[in-house]
Protein backbone atom coordinates (compact mmCIF):
# COMPACT_ATOMS: atom_id res chain seq x y z
CA UNK A 1 0.00 0.00 0.00
CA UNK A 2 1.44 3.34 -1.02
CA UNK A 3 1.30 6.27 1.32
CA UNK A 4 -0.99 8.19 -1.02
CA UNK A 5 -3.50 5.33 -0.59
CA UNK A 6 -3.21 5.66 3.17
CA UNK A 7 -3.86 9.40 2.89
CA UNK A 8 -6.90 8.79 0.67
CA UNK A 9 -8.28 6.24 3.15
CA UNK A 10 -7.78 8.69 5.98
CA UNK A 11 -9.63 11.40 4.07
CA UNK A 12 -12.52 9.00 3.51
CA UNK A 13 -12.48 8.10 7.20
CA UNK A 14 -12.58 11.80 8.15
CA UNK A 15 -15.59 12.37 5.91
CA UNK A 16 -17.28 9.32 7.45
CA UNK A 17 -16.72 10.76 10.90
CA UNK A 18 -18.15 14.12 9.88
CA UNK A 19 -21.31 12.44 8.62
CA UNK A 20 -21.88 9.76 11.21
CA UNK A 21 -20.46 10.97 14.48
CA UNK A 22 -22.88 12.65 16.85
CA UNK A 23 -21.89 15.18 19.47
CA UNK A 24 -23.91 14.56 22.59
CA UNK A 25 -24.61 18.19 23.46
CA UNK A 26 -27.05 17.20 26.21
CA UNK A 27 -24.14 15.76 28.20
CA UNK A 28 -22.55 19.17 28.56
CA UNK A 29 -25.61 21.37 29.04
CA UNK A 30 -26.76 22.79 32.37
CA UNK A 31 -24.17 23.82 34.89
CA UNK A 32 -21.73 21.04 34.03
CA UNK A 33 -19.31 23.25 32.17
CA UNK A 34 -19.25 25.72 35.05
CA UNK A 35 -18.54 22.86 37.44
CA UNK A 36 -15.52 21.94 35.35
CA UNK A 37 -13.87 25.27 36.06
CA UNK A 38 -13.90 24.54 39.77
CA UNK A 39 -12.45 21.12 39.05
CA UNK A 40 -9.54 22.50 37.06
CA UNK A 41 -8.92 25.16 39.70
CA UNK A 42 -8.52 22.62 42.54
CA UNK A 43 -4.73 22.02 42.45
CA UNK A 44 -4.12 25.76 42.55
CA UNK A 45 -6.70 26.18 45.31
CA UNK A 46 -4.95 23.46 47.32
CA UNK A 47 -1.70 25.42 47.28
CA UNK A 48 -3.47 28.69 48.13
CA UNK A 49 -5.15 27.02 51.13
CA UNK A 50 -1.73 25.68 52.14
CA UNK A 51 -0.24 29.18 52.06
CA UNK A 52 -3.08 30.58 54.21
CA UNK A 53 -3.15 27.75 56.78
CA UNK A 54 0.61 27.50 57.20
CA UNK A 55 1.02 31.27 57.36
CA UNK A 56 -1.57 31.37 60.15
CA UNK A 57 0.29 28.59 62.01
CA UNK A 58 3.62 30.36 61.58
CA UNK A 59 2.17 33.63 62.87
CA UNK A 60 0.58 31.95 65.91
CA UNK A 61 3.77 30.05 66.81
CA UNK A 62 5.93 33.14 66.26
CA UNK A 63 3.65 35.29 68.48
CA UNK A 64 3.62 32.64 71.22
CA UNK A 65 7.41 32.39 71.00
CA UNK A 66 7.85 36.13 71.20
CA UNK A 67 5.50 36.37 74.20
CA UNK A 68 7.65 33.76 75.95
CA UNK A 69 10.92 35.10 74.60
CA UNK A 70 12.56 34.99 78.04
CA UNK A 71 11.96 31.26 78.31
CA UNK A 72 14.52 30.22 75.75
CA UNK A 73 13.69 26.51 75.80
CA UNK A 74 10.26 27.36 74.42
CA UNK A 75 10.93 30.42 72.33
CA UNK A 76 14.03 29.24 70.43
CA UNK A 77 12.49 25.96 69.12
CA UNK A 78 9.29 27.92 68.44
CA UNK A 79 11.14 30.50 66.36
CA UNK A 80 13.08 27.81 64.48
CA UNK A 81 9.78 26.04 63.87
CA UNK A 82 8.34 29.28 62.48
CA UNK A 83 11.37 29.45 60.17
CA UNK A 84 10.61 25.98 58.86
CA UNK A 85 6.98 27.00 58.51
CA UNK A 86 8.12 29.90 56.35
CA UNK A 87 9.92 27.42 54.09
CA UNK A 88 6.58 25.62 53.68
CA UNK A 89 4.87 28.92 52.86
CA UNK A 90 7.58 29.73 50.32
CA UNK A 91 7.23 26.33 48.63
CA UNK A 92 3.44 26.49 48.51
CA UNK A 93 3.50 30.07 47.18
CA UNK A 94 6.14 29.19 44.56
CA UNK A 95 4.02 26.25 43.36
CA UNK A 96 0.84 28.33 43.29
CA UNK A 97 2.55 31.10 41.30
CA UNK A 98 4.05 28.63 38.80
CA UNK A 99 0.71 26.85 38.39
CA UNK A 100 -1.20 30.09 38.00
CA UNK A 101 1.28 31.57 35.51
CA UNK A 102 1.63 28.71 33.06
CA UNK A 103 0.02 29.28 29.67
CA UNK A 104 -1.45 25.95 28.69
CA UNK A 105 -2.95 27.14 25.46
CA UNK A 106 -0.86 29.49 23.34
CA UNK A 107 2.72 28.16 23.11
CA UNK A 108 3.64 25.12 21.02
CA UNK A 109 2.96 21.57 22.25
CA UNK A 110 6.62 20.93 23.06
CA UNK A 111 6.87 24.12 25.15
CA UNK A 112 3.62 23.40 26.99
CA UNK A 113 4.59 19.82 27.73
CA UNK A 114 7.99 21.02 28.98
CA UNK A 115 6.29 23.58 31.25
CA UNK A 116 3.89 20.99 32.62
CA UNK A 117 6.75 18.55 33.20
CA UNK A 118 8.87 21.18 34.97
CA UNK A 119 5.98 22.17 37.24
CA UNK A 120 5.29 18.54 38.10
CA UNK A 121 8.95 18.06 38.84
CA UNK A 122 9.03 21.14 41.05
CA UNK A 123 5.90 20.04 42.93
CA UNK A 124 7.32 16.56 43.50
CA UNK A 125 10.74 17.81 44.59
CA UNK A 126 9.22 20.34 46.98
CA UNK A 127 6.90 17.72 48.37
CA UNK A 128 9.88 15.55 49.21
CA UNK A 129 11.47 18.39 51.15
CA UNK A 130 8.18 19.26 52.80
CA UNK A 131 7.80 15.69 53.99
CA UNK A 132 11.37 15.57 55.26
CA UNK A 133 10.85 18.77 57.25
CA UNK A 134 7.49 17.70 58.68
CA UNK A 135 8.71 15.75 61.76
CA UNK A 136 11.23 18.49 62.63
CA UNK A 137 8.50 21.10 62.30
CA UNK A 138 6.21 19.19 64.66
CA UNK A 139 8.97 18.64 67.19
CA UNK A 140 10.00 22.27 67.27
CA UNK A 141 6.58 23.82 67.57
CA UNK A 142 5.16 21.29 70.07
CA UNK A 143 6.67 22.67 73.33
CA UNK A 144 5.45 26.22 72.79
CA UNK A 145 2.01 25.15 71.52
CA UNK A 146 1.47 22.71 74.39
CA UNK A 147 2.61 25.34 76.86
CA UNK A 148 0.26 28.07 75.64
CA UNK A 149 -2.76 26.05 74.52
CA UNK A 150 -2.77 23.15 76.99
CA UNK A 151 -0.75 24.79 79.76
CA UNK A 152 1.38 21.66 79.66
CA UNK A 153 5.13 21.71 80.05
CA UNK A 154 6.46 19.05 77.72
CA UNK A 155 9.95 19.34 79.23
CA UNK A 156 8.52 18.46 82.64
CA UNK A 157 6.71 15.47 81.19
CA UNK A 158 9.55 13.92 79.25
CA UNK A 159 7.79 10.60 78.84
CA UNK A 160 4.90 12.25 77.05
CA UNK A 161 7.28 14.44 75.04
CA UNK A 162 9.32 11.40 74.08
CA UNK A 163 6.14 9.59 73.05
CA UNK A 164 5.07 12.58 71.00
CA UNK A 165 8.54 12.81 69.42
CA UNK A 166 8.59 9.12 68.57
CA UNK A 167 5.03 9.17 67.30
CA UNK A 168 5.52 12.25 65.12
CA UNK A 169 8.94 11.22 63.84
CA UNK A 170 7.95 7.59 63.31
CA UNK A 171 4.76 8.52 61.58
CA UNK A 172 6.52 11.16 59.52
CA UNK A 173 9.39 8.92 58.47
CA UNK A 174 7.07 6.05 57.59
CA UNK A 175 4.94 8.48 55.60
CA UNK A 176 7.97 9.89 53.79
CA UNK A 177 9.24 6.40 52.99
CA UNK A 178 5.92 5.15 51.66
CA UNK A 179 5.00 8.31 49.79
CA UNK A 180 8.43 8.53 48.19
CA UNK A 181 8.61 4.88 47.30
CA UNK A 182 5.17 4.53 45.80
CA UNK A 183 4.34 7.99 44.66
CA UNK A 184 7.03 10.54 44.09
CA UNK A 185 10.13 8.64 43.02
CA UNK A 186 8.25 6.74 40.34
CA UNK A 187 6.50 9.90 39.19
CA UNK A 188 9.73 11.90 39.07
CA UNK A 189 11.27 9.09 37.05
CA UNK A 190 8.34 9.21 34.62
CA UNK A 191 8.45 12.99 34.27
CA UNK A 192 12.21 12.90 33.70
CA UNK A 193 11.78 10.20 31.08
CA UNK A 194 9.22 12.36 29.34
CA UNK A 195 11.50 15.40 29.43
CA UNK A 196 14.21 13.22 27.86
CA UNK A 197 11.73 12.04 25.25
CA UNK A 198 10.87 15.64 24.36
CA UNK A 199 14.57 16.55 24.13
CA UNK A 200 15.16 13.57 21.88
CA UNK A 201 12.10 14.49 19.82
CA UNK A 202 13.35 18.05 19.33
CA UNK A 203 16.78 16.96 18.11
CA UNK B 1 -18.29 32.72 24.05
CA UNK B 2 -21.53 31.41 25.50
CA UNK B 3 -22.50 27.80 26.04
CA UNK B 4 -24.56 27.60 22.86
CA UNK B 5 -21.72 28.88 20.67
CA UNK B 6 -19.30 26.55 22.40
CA UNK B 7 -21.51 23.54 21.74
CA UNK B 8 -21.75 24.52 18.06
CA UNK B 9 -17.99 24.86 17.84
CA UNK B 10 -17.41 21.44 19.37
CA UNK B 11 -19.99 19.96 17.04
CA UNK B 12 -18.04 21.33 14.07
CA UNK B 13 -14.78 19.82 15.34
CA UNK B 14 -16.05 16.56 16.80
CA UNK B 15 -14.16 14.36 14.34
CA UNK B 16 -10.88 16.00 15.32
CA UNK B 17 -11.51 15.18 18.99
CA UNK B 18 -12.53 11.65 18.07
CA UNK B 19 -9.30 11.05 16.13
CA UNK B 20 -7.07 12.43 18.86
CA UNK B 21 -8.79 10.29 21.49
CA UNK B 22 -8.53 7.20 19.32
CA UNK B 23 -4.80 7.63 18.96
CA UNK B 24 -3.96 8.36 22.58
CA UNK B 25 -5.93 5.88 24.62
CA UNK B 26 -7.69 2.55 24.71
CA UNK B 27 -11.41 2.36 23.89
CA UNK B 28 -12.45 2.15 27.54
CA UNK B 29 -10.69 5.39 28.40
CA UNK B 30 -11.84 7.43 25.40
CA UNK B 31 -14.96 8.97 26.97
CA UNK B 32 -12.76 10.15 29.84
CA UNK B 33 -10.25 11.80 27.50
CA UNK B 34 -13.06 13.30 25.38
CA UNK B 35 -14.44 14.86 28.52
CA UNK B 36 -11.06 16.18 29.59
CA UNK B 37 -10.46 17.77 26.19
CA UNK B 38 -13.89 19.35 26.27
CA UNK B 39 -13.29 20.80 29.73
CA UNK B 40 -9.90 22.18 28.72
CA UNK B 41 -11.45 23.78 25.65
CA UNK B 42 -14.25 25.34 27.70
CA UNK B 43 -11.76 26.56 30.29
CA UNK B 44 -9.52 28.19 27.69
CA UNK B 45 -12.00 29.59 25.18
CA UNK B 46 -11.53 33.17 26.39
CA UNK B 47 -7.78 32.88 25.72
CA UNK B 48 -8.29 32.36 21.99
CA UNK B 49 -7.02 35.51 20.28
CA UNK B 50 -7.70 34.66 16.63
CA UNK B 51 -4.03 34.57 15.56
CA UNK B 52 -4.40 31.02 14.28
CA UNK B 53 -7.32 29.14 12.77
CA UNK B 54 -9.74 27.95 15.43
CA UNK B 55 -9.31 24.35 14.24
CA UNK B 56 -5.52 24.62 14.70
CA UNK B 57 -6.02 25.96 18.18
CA UNK B 58 -8.49 23.22 19.09
CA UNK B 59 -6.04 20.66 17.72
CA UNK B 60 -3.29 22.04 19.91
CA UNK B 61 -5.37 21.89 23.07
CA UNK B 62 -6.72 18.45 22.23
CA UNK B 63 -3.22 17.10 21.59
CA UNK B 64 -1.77 18.70 24.71
CA UNK B 65 -4.56 17.28 26.83
CA UNK B 66 -4.14 13.87 25.23
CA UNK B 67 -0.36 13.81 25.79
CA UNK B 68 -0.80 14.85 29.43
CA UNK B 69 -3.67 12.41 29.91
CA UNK B 70 -1.53 9.62 28.48
CA UNK B 71 1.00 10.17 31.25
CA UNK B 72 -1.41 10.36 34.16
CA UNK B 73 -1.89 7.41 36.43
CA UNK B 74 -5.13 5.56 35.91
CA UNK B 75 -6.07 6.31 39.55
CA UNK B 76 -5.89 10.04 38.88
CA UNK B 77 -7.95 9.67 35.72
CA UNK B 78 -10.74 7.94 37.60
CA UNK B 79 -11.17 10.91 39.90
CA UNK B 80 -12.79 13.01 37.22
CA UNK B 81 -16.42 12.39 36.43
CA UNK B 82 -18.22 15.63 35.84
CA UNK B 83 -20.09 14.57 32.74
CA UNK B 84 -21.93 11.32 33.27
CA UNK B 85 -22.47 10.55 29.58
CA UNK B 86 -20.06 10.18 26.70
CA UNK B 87 -19.84 13.33 24.57
CA UNK B 88 -19.21 11.62 21.22
CA UNK B 89 -21.66 8.93 20.32
CA UNK B 90 -22.33 6.69 17.40
CA UNK B 91 -26.09 6.48 17.24
CA UNK B 92 -26.40 4.41 14.10
CA UNK B 93 -23.92 1.74 15.23
CA UNK B 94 -21.83 2.75 12.27
CA UNK B 95 -18.39 1.13 12.31
CA UNK B 96 -15.85 3.90 11.86
CA UNK B 97 -13.12 1.35 11.49
CA UNK B 98 -15.00 -0.90 9.07
CA UNK B 99 -12.12 -0.47 6.69
CA UNK B 100 -9.39 -2.82 7.89
CA UNK B 101 -6.74 -0.43 6.61
CA UNK B 102 -8.05 2.34 8.86
CA UNK B 103 -8.13 -0.04 11.80
CA UNK B 104 -4.53 -1.00 11.06
CA UNK B 105 -3.49 2.59 10.54
CA UNK B 106 -4.84 3.52 13.99
CA UNK B 107 -2.99 0.65 15.61
CA UNK B 108 0.28 1.40 13.76
CA UNK B 109 0.11 5.05 14.75
CA UNK B 110 -0.51 3.97 18.34
CA UNK B 111 2.83 2.13 18.20
CA UNK B 112 4.62 5.43 17.60
CA UNK B 113 6.08 7.67 20.31
CA UNK B 114 3.66 10.12 21.91
CA UNK B 115 4.81 13.22 20.03
CA UNK B 116 5.21 11.38 16.71
CA UNK B 117 1.52 10.48 16.86
CA UNK B 118 0.64 14.17 16.95
CA UNK B 119 2.90 14.81 13.94
CA UNK B 120 1.37 12.16 11.70
CA UNK B 121 -2.16 13.02 12.77
CA UNK B 122 -1.68 16.65 11.77
CA UNK B 123 -0.07 15.57 8.50
CA UNK B 124 -2.92 13.19 7.65
CA UNK B 125 -5.38 15.97 8.39
CA UNK B 126 -3.59 18.00 5.71
CA UNK B 127 -1.79 20.53 7.81
CA UNK B 128 1.20 22.11 6.04
CA UNK B 129 4.73 21.49 7.37
CA UNK B 130 4.91 25.13 8.42
CA UNK B 131 1.71 24.81 10.48
CA UNK B 132 2.78 21.50 12.02
CA UNK B 133 6.10 23.06 13.01
CA UNK B 134 4.24 25.89 14.70
CA UNK B 135 1.78 23.68 16.54
CA UNK B 136 4.35 21.16 17.75
CA UNK B 137 7.20 23.61 18.35
CA UNK B 138 10.01 22.15 16.25
CA UNK B 139 11.64 23.38 13.04
CA UNK B 140 10.12 22.81 9.59
CA UNK B 141 13.14 20.71 8.60
CA UNK B 142 12.71 18.59 11.67
CA UNK B 143 9.04 18.08 10.81
CA UNK B 144 9.98 16.96 7.29
CA UNK B 145 12.67 14.55 8.54
CA UNK B 146 10.44 13.04 11.19
CA UNK B 147 7.47 12.71 8.87
CA UNK B 148 9.56 10.98 6.25
CA UNK B 149 10.72 8.50 8.91
CA UNK B 150 7.18 7.96 10.22
CA UNK B 151 5.78 7.47 6.73
CA UNK B 152 8.46 4.90 5.97
CA UNK B 153 7.65 3.12 9.20
CA UNK B 154 3.94 3.03 8.38
CA UNK B 155 4.62 1.86 4.83
CA UNK B 156 6.76 -0.97 6.17
CA UNK B 157 4.11 -1.96 8.71
CA UNK B 158 1.48 -2.15 5.97
CA UNK B 159 3.85 -4.22 3.82
CA UNK B 160 4.58 -6.59 6.72
CA UNK B 161 0.92 -7.53 6.90
CA UNK B 162 0.71 -8.37 3.22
Amino acid sequence: MDFSDIEAKWKEHSEDLEEQLIFNARAVRGDKLQQSEKELFLPLLHEIVNVVVITATVIVVAIFSLIHLQELRYSIPGLFGSGIGLVYVFYAAAKAIRMGKVDYYNPSIVVIQKNIASIKLLVLKYRKLELALLPIFILLISPILFKVIQKRDLYADLQFYLFEVLFAAGFGILGIYLVNKYLYDQRIKKVLLFVEEIKEFES
Amino acid sequence: MNEKEFILLIDEHKSLIFKVCNLYCAAAERPDLQQEILLQLWQSMDKYDGRVKISTWIYKIALNTAVSHYRKTSKKRKNRAILSASILINDSDYDFEKDQNIKRLYSYIQELKVMDRALILLYLDQYKYEEIANIIGISRTNVATKLSRIKNHLRTRFKDVK
